[in-house]
Formats: C-alpha cells, structure tokens, sequence
C-alpha cells in the first residue's frame, strides 16, 4: 500500500509509523471485534445456556433428568430421530453424486466465464424457500411423481432445496485448485480416470466435507420440507422440537430434544471434521 | 474524511432510535394501543380508519401463529400488548392464571346491544376458579373478560362429486368409502384432531346421546380415553392424504382431496373458491356452486370462539374501550365478515339484513323456479306470495326454510332464510342451525400432565415406531462404527493399537532414519 494512503487511512497527520496499531476508522482489531463479541453473547451463547437450563428443569423449575430419560425410553422419538438421520443421510448422498459432477463441470468449463453458469444454480435461492417447495410439490403432483411415496417426496424435496449448498463448496474448491498439477500428473502418464481419482478427487475433499456438513445437518431438522411434500405424514426431530414449543408448551422437553440434536451434530462435524483444513475456509455459502 | 463519514453514518444509523424515544415525549397526548391478532384475521383498512376518526390512538398491530405462541408471549412480557384475540379455551387458561383483566362491558354499547343472545348465553356457561391474580379464588365467568370476535364450528369440507352427504354426516363415514382413500385430510392440531378421534372412538354412545352428553363425552381426557383415540386415529391414518393446517383449502380446490376436517370459515373461503364461473355446454359462463359443500357431523363437533382479551398489565383502558366498541360497530363487523369469510358474534338485524339475507336467501330464485317474473314484482309483493308458500312447497323444488333466530334472537320464524339444497352447506359454514350447533362442544383446556399424555398418543398416531429391540440393534451398530472411527482417528496415540505398520516403525525397526523433506 501506499504511503500517503495509509497516511490517509490512519489519520495521522505528520508521522507514518510502520508498526501502526489502529487499522479502520482509527479502530483497533480488537475494538473492531467488540460488536460481534457482544452478538455472539447475546444471540449464540446466551441462548445455548438457556437451552442447557432448560433441557435439565422440569416445568417448575427444579433440577431434573426426566427429559432425557423421556427421550431415551420413547420409542417414538429415537424412531424419528432414526428416520430423520436416515433421510438427512440419502439426501446427503444424492446430493453429493449430483453435485459432483455439476461442480466439475462448472468449474472446467468455458462456458460459466464469470459465473454466470453458478449463478443459474444460486439464483433459486434467492426465492424463498417455502414458496419454492409449495411450487415444486404442485410441480411433482402435475406429473404424477407425487403420488409415489411420502418419504421419496421428502428426499426429492429436500435435494431440491439443499442442492446448491453443496455445489458451492465443492465448485470453489475445485477452482482453487492447481490446474497445474493435472498436468503434472497427466506429464508423468496418469489416464484420466486415475488424475481423477489420485489427484482431483483427494484435493477437493475438503469442499465435501463442507458440502456435507452444510446439507445433512439442516436436513435433520427443515421439517417445513417434511410437512409439505410428506403432508404432514412424516415427522422429523424439527417437527418435534417445534410441536412442544408451539403445541404443548413443554420448552423443558423440547430444550432437552435440542441438545440431543446438537450432540449429534457435534459428532457428525467431528467425523466430517477429519477431512477439512485451511482451503475450507470461507468456502460455504 | 472518512471518519467523518463514518459518524454521519452512526448517526443516521441512529437516527430512528431517537425519533422513537422522541415521539413518546414530545406526543404524550398520543397512547399507543398494541393490538395482537391472529393472521390474516382482521380487515386491516379499519385499523387506519379507527386511527383517523381518533387521532389521538396510534395502533401497533401484530400478529400471532397459534395460540400457544401467543401465551409465551404473554407469560414472558405480561405488558406486550393491550389487546389480544386468543380462542376460548386460551382465554380461560390465561383468566384462570390471572393474567386478564374483566372488562366493563357497558363501555362497549355496540357489543352489548348486538351480541348474539346464544352465543353469550353459551360463553356464560363457562365457568371457571381464578387461581392468581386479582380474581384469585374468585368464580368467574368466560363472558366477564372478554368481547366476543368471531366463532365457528368444525366439520368437513367435501366435494360433492365424490362424496355423499350421507358419508360426511358422520365422523368415520368418509372413511368407510374405499375410492376416497388417500383423498382426506385431518387437521395437524392436536386440539381438533384429538376431538376427532373422540367422536370416532365414542361413535356409538354419541349417536344416542341426548344434547347436554355430547360435550362431556367430546371432554373425555383419561387414560383409556386417549388410548381409545390414538387406537381410532391410528386406524384411519393409512386412509389419509396427509395432516395439514392450512394447504387443505387448496388441495381440495385442486382437486388433490375429496374431503378434509376444516375450521369454517376456511370451509366458506374454500366453498366461495371452488365455486368460480365456469363454462356451461352452451358456452355461456355460469356460477358452479355445486362443487364444495360443508358438513357438520351429526354425532357432535366442536364450536369455538375467539374475543378480545385485555392482559392484567394493560393501563391503556379508554383506548380499548373505544377501539371494541369500533370493532362492534355492526357496519365493521360487515367489513369483516366479508374479508376472512368468519361469522361474527355480533349478530343484530344489521347483519341479518346486509349478510344473512344478502349473502344467502335464496328467494328470488325459488321463484323463478317456479314461473314468476322475479324483475317485475315489487318486495310486498314477493312477501305476499312467499307467505302462502309452505315448506312442502319450497322441499319439492329444491329448497328450504332455514330458521336463524336462535342465534339473532327472536321469536321462531322471526330471522329465515330461505336456500337452496346446495346452497345449504355454505350457509351451514357461516350461519349453522340450532339443532346442529347444539350438538357442537367447547373444548376445555388440557392441564399439564393432560397434555403430555396427549402429546405422547399424539406423536405415536403421526410417525411410525420401530420396536424397541430394533432401536436398540441400531444404535448398538451405530456405537460401534462410531468406536470404530474413533480408535481409526486415534490410531496414533494409542499404543496397545496395531494397525498395519506405519512409516515411522519401519524405519525404526530396520535403523533407517526418518528424515524431512526440507533436509534432504
């Protein structure tokens, strides 16, 4: 940078240290971080603490493990929360094979000259979502996939919805990446499938993970896709969590449901975890 | 420059912070008055007209989601708002708990003189112990707090093409008709649906009840109750379409449904819908009324009703006054009835006149039905020939007498209408008759532990369960893989774990050593 920008920029006006403290505005970093701390107490940390306080209370306020134990012995619960495992998991699975390819595509071809492919595959979402799940509903019962069954209905409409969460981690991954050493490797006789398998597929693993954890944890619980294409017919934890906070005012248990929830995902993240590192980083949408 | 900016910035930012705590100085002779209502519930245009015709009253309108909603609100900021519109059996667990104030009803004239003389008659029957607040220990009636909205009845919406009457005159009739499986809906509440199975369980003991039985039997909450409900619900769920709250009017507008349990008023919207123009053989576009038509069961339903509630935190008291009076105003309650397709509790010969006869009375066409030139003849004149009609008549062609006195208060046959066969269902969706609205219970609230029960039969009925055992075999396989991954990420600091040999052992075990790339 220039001198007589950061000179400007700083506001000093005679001396220009080198090692210069205040960054923007005349803010340091860490003044610069007191907003988001503050946000962060407020809207993240405070309401976890709430969900924990909760989640051990019963309704009169006094310290207990009923809700735990009310979700551990019910075999209606743990069987949703099975189902909604099991539907975040085909989701994620079809979405990751349909991704992949659009992805690698995208990111090889000529065609989407600044973005403008990957904007055709975003732009969706910028609708609302509710709006464009009652569409594709009306959309699959037009042409008779509706009637199928409820469950195919729910994973369709979830892979709708979540699609571009997972081709834009694994898009910019792939762009980031080396063009050079597909060369490299194609230089030192690698046939195309394996410069794909030994070199482009273990580079993008990181933009996976990414793409994985941003479409199976949301799937657990976006029960406004299950309620509308599974008309109401399949319940997923969300829709349970929810139901005790809107239905039957029991916020104790659905706090503990909650936790449960966050448990599970801190696991999942854990395992994806394994595979990420530096190049993630701000990849997600 | 820039820091210069950066301020007008934060100050504009801040502007709209100052103009709020500006107004409440500077204006103090302005009270705001915080209005919570359901969605979509109101006709929003009198909230500025009232606005306009009393300057010194700014509204703060809100809405709510469910009832539920609305009582976390309430319990968490009891001072939220000034005036809320929850359903009857919200109101008597807010008034129990202390958290309404009673109203003076003579400030609301416009209520008091208008107000359905049945309706009241049933909102006073509801009686109840305070147990906090400023009535505590006190016995109150349902009546005392509130001035009434609207209210309604539930039953099914059906399209006539593939559904007899007959079949929606029971709870459990559509269900015997095996082309409409997969063509209903019940409603995904639990209050409503749990009524449902109530009248499904107890079919038999409701068909030979007499009036005054059906609302304890359709109140029943024991154990063996809600085991005989979640038992009669389980067993139509496979006949279902779906459990939905409000994509019912659609689907069955679409045609996606025969028949689903509704609320009335979105049985009128979904009637008033269907019943678009449509093209005739000739070609000529002609109103299709026969496509939806509602149908109150006959065992028993439920009727309920929604009103304005004061919180016991609320000082704003002349402001509400003057808006419920407002909001009675019959000419107002024209304007709503017209907007969400719901009946008032305001009743009065305004509303007979202007919706009843309007909206409803079939006469004109009865007698052209019968060879009168209905343009030339004067309203004496219709009267006179109408009064020699009898109901045999008016059966052979199509039509018949409804009796609404009951609800407008007068004697038998001061409030009729006449309508056709069709046109039957929907005026049973906004104007029920006596005999049928008899048979229709309020539901009371469920305490606590009620409810939990409820929620548990509730949650079984709505997703399948897997037994226990292959529960326990997934989560077994799902421990181990997860061990199984676990001692793969540790592999490297556990000592006792062999997996295959890693670099590092081999180098060691042959005396090679393991150097960095850098330093070769």
């Amino acid at each position: 940078m220039k001198t007589e920008e950061l000179k400007r920029l700083s506001c000093e006006p005679v001396e220009f240290k080198v090692k210069e403290k205040r960054t923007l505005l005349g803010f340091s970093r860490k003044q610069l971080c007191i907003p988001y701390g503050v946000f962060l107490a407020c809207f993240v940390v405070l309401p976890l603490l709430l969900i924990v306080f909760y989640a051990f209370t019963d309704q009169q306020g006094g310290f207990t493990f009923d809700n735990f134990i009310r979700f551990f012995t019910s075999a209606t619960t743990l069987t949703t929360v099975i189902i909604s495992i099991l539907i975040a998991l085909a989701t994620t699975v079809i979405c990751l094979l349909i991704a992949y390819p659009v992805a690698y595509i995208l990111a090889n071809s000529k065609l989407n000259k600044g973005g403008t492919l990957l904007m055709l595959f975003i732009m969706p979402m910028w609708i609302n979502f509710v709006l464009r799940a009652m569409a594709m509903k009306d959309l699959l019962t037009l042409i008779g996939v509706f009637e199928f069954n409820n469950y195919l209905n729910v994973i369709i409409g979830m892979v709708y919805d979540y699609m571009p969460f997972m081709v834009m981690p694994i898009y910019t991954v792939l762009m980031k990446m080396d063009k050079s050493l597909i060369e490299a490797s194609k230089d030192l006789g690698a046939t195309g499938v394996q410069t794909f398998t030994k070199v482009v597929f273990p580079l993008s693993m990181p933009g996976i993970a990414s793409g994985i954890t941003m479409v199976f944890m949301p799937t657990m619980t976006c029960y406004v896709i299950s309620d509308t294409f599974g008309n109401g017919l399949i319940t997923i934890i969300g829709k349970l969590i929810d139901e005790q906070f809107t239905t039957f005012s029991n916020w104790n248990f659905g706090s503990a449901m909650a936790m449960v929830l966050l448990v599970i995902m801190l696991i999942s993240m854990w395992v994806t975890g394994g595979f990420k590192s530096e190049e993630t980083r701000g990849t997600n949408l | 420059m820039k820091r210069f900016i950066a301020l007008l910035l934060v100050v504009v930012m801040l502007l709209p912070c100052f103009t709020l705590f500006g107004c409440k100085k500077e204006k103090n002779d302005v009270t705001i008055l915080r209005i919570c209502n359901c969605e979509d519930y109101i006709d929003e245009e009198l909230l500025s007209e009232f606005e306009e015709e009393n300057p010194d009253i700014d509204i703060v309108y809100s809405t709510y989601g469910t009832n539920e909603n609305l009582y976390n609100e309430l319990v968490i900021n009891p001072n939220s708002y000034d005036l809320v519109v929850p359903s009857e059996y919200m109101i008597q667990k807010l008034a129990a708990e202390g958290r309404l104030k009673k109203l003076d009803l003579t400030k609301v004239p416009n209520y008091t003189q208008n107000v359905s003389p049945y309706v009241k008659n049933r909102l006073d029957q509801i009686e109840f112990v305070a147990n906090d607040g400023e009535y505590k220990g006190q016995t109150t009636v349902l009546s005392e707090y509130m001035v009434g909205y609207m209210w309604g009845t539930m039953g099914w919406v059906y399209n006539t093409e593939y559904v007899s009457e007959d079949e929606v005159s029971s709870w459990v009739g559509v269900f015997d008709n095996d082309t409409l499986n997969g063509k209903i809906t019940l409603k995904d509440a639990v209050r409503d649906t749990y009524l449902v199975g109530l009248a499904m369980a107890y079919q038999n003991e409701l068909k030979t009840a007499e009036d005054n039985k059906v609302s304890e039997i359709l109140n029943r909450t024991e154990d063996k109750d809600i085991q005989n409900v979640g038992k009669a619900l389980s067993s139509v769920k496979n006949k279902l379409y779906g459990f939905e709250v409000d994509s019912g009017k659609n689907d069955i507008v679409l045609g996606n449904i025969y028949a689903y349990v509704a609320w009335s008023g979105d049985a009128a919207y979904a009637i008033d819908v269907a019943a678009g123009e449509v093209e005739d053989e000739d070609g000529t576009t002609v109103q299709n009324t026969k496509m939806l038509s509602y149908s109150i069961p006959k065992e028993g339903s439920n009727i309920w009703f929604d009103g304005f509630v004061m919180p016991a935190a609320s000082t704003n008291d002349d402001a509400v006054y003057r808006f419920l009076n407002f909001i009675s105003d019959p000419e107002n309650v024209y304007r709503n009835m017209d907007y969400t397709g719901y009946t008032s509790m305001v009743a009065g010969d305004v509303i007979y006149e202007d919706i009843v006869l309007d909206w409803f009375d079939e006469t004109e066409y009865y007698l052209s039905d019968i060879g009168y030139d209905v343009e030339t003849l004067s309203s004496t004149e219709i009267d006179t020939i109408m009064l020699g009609v009898t109901e045999a008549d008016l059966n052979d062609n199509g039509y018949k007498t409804v009796d609404l006195s009951y609800l407008f208060g007068g004697a038998t046959g001061d409030y009729t209408v006449i309508v056709s066969f069709e046109g039957y269902g929907r005026l049973m969706a906004q104007y029920p008759e006596e005999s049928i609205v008899n048979r229709c219970a309020i539901m009371n609230y469920f305490d606590d532990d009620t409810l939990a029960k409820i929620n548990k039969m509730w949650e079984s009925v709505k997703s399948p369960t897997f037994p226990m055992w292959v529960i326990n075999l997934i989560i077994v396989a799902v421990v181990l893989l997860a061990a199984i991954v676990v001692l793969y990420r540790c592999r490297d600091k556990i000592k006792w774990f062999k997996l295959p040999e890693r670099k590092s052992d081999y180098a060691k075990k042959r005396g090679l050593k393991l150097v960095k790339r850098e330093e070769v």
